[in-house]
């Protein structure tokens, strides 16, 4: 299997497909009918609130794979290096950390950095070696390398015999 | 200049970054004003002290900040949600700042400038006399 298969992101992309092809459309018939389909499918409502929270501190993330590893790279300008939180556990890779700003006694003239609580969870593949994971922070950049395991056949093999 | 010492203006490639043939992006800026000073934050991440070039030149403010490239082995993209590539802003700096006392540090990747404004505008407390 892929590592691009077991990524949420394009999990939702599929999704969206099947949203628009396997939902039954009902017809709109008075204006309590967008309500009782809250109920039903509430997860297009979630969908939309989570695109309007993305402009909140939300690191960004490039995944790429070499033959002995998985590597991830978030951006996270500004952070202290205790202030992130990386864990892996049963197959899921969390980054999380807090990025803060002190404030004395100033006047904001313009503030485009986002701060606050994050935090980001990417499936692992099952030749993800999670014992051996490696981070570091530099730059402003957090990136974790992580091994393959020597990968292996996996099922198990039947051997032919001449009748 | 509308209160703020400084106004922002979103600059052309320039030569240098051209050259190397690489995304150019604006850097996110915070700035914050205190009595003494005017700071900025600019977050370049990718970017240490060695790809980073301020300078000041006729009241305009120009930041340059340059990613080293990527020299590790082939490796397949999987997911990609941002693209590496140079850092470029500049900044029309007002009157009010002493020019010949702006410091500029980095760390983790966010660039701090401190401008320092002059004596002359800083505020002052007048003291009243009894008559």
């Amino acid at each position: 299997m892929k590592i691009r298969d077991l990524l949420p992101f394009n999990w939702k992309k599929e999704r969206a497909d099947e949203k628009e092809t396997h939902l039954p459309q009902r017809p709109r018939e008075n204006a309590s009918s967008d309500f009782d389909r809250f109920f039903e499918n509430p997860f297009v409502e979630f969908g939309l609130m989570r695109s309007n929270l993305s402009r909140s501190l939300s690191p960004k993330v490039n995944v790429s794979e070499t033959r002995k590893e998985i590597r991830i790279e978030a951006e996270l300008p500004g952070m202290n290096e205790k202030d992130i939180d990386v864990t892996i556990e049963n197959g899921y890779l969390k980054i999380r950390g807090e990025k803060t700003h002190e404030t004395k006694d100033e006047k904001a003239h313009c503030v485009e950095c986002s701060y606050g609580f994050f935090e980001r969870t990417l499936p692992l593949p099952d030749y993800a070696q999670a014992d051996k994971a490696k981070a570091k922070y530099k730059k402003g950049v957090l990136t974790l390398s992580v091994p393959k395991t020597k990968q292996k056949e996996t099922g198990k093999r039947i051997p032919v015999s001449v009748a | 200049m509308s209160g703020t010492a400084m106004q922002k203006s979103e600059s052309q490639l320039s030569e240098q970054t051209q050259a190397v043939n690489q995304h150019t992006f604006t850097p996110k800026v915070d700035i914050w004003e205190t009595q003494d000073s005017y700071n900025l934050d600019v977050e370049m991440p990718g970017v240490d002290k060695n790809g980073l070039d301020v300078k000041l030149e006729d009241g305009v403010l120009s930041i340059l900040g340059r990613v080293a490239p990527d020299n590790t082995v082939a490796c397949e993209k999987v997911h990609s949600e941002y693209e590496t590539g140079n850092y470029e802003r500049q900044f029309h700096i007002s009157e009010v700042i002493d020019e010949e006392k702006i410091q500029a540090s980095i760390k983790n990747g966010v660039l701090n400038l401190e401008l320092p404004k002059r004596e002359s505008a800083k505020p002052k407390r007048i003291e009243v006399k009894v008559g």
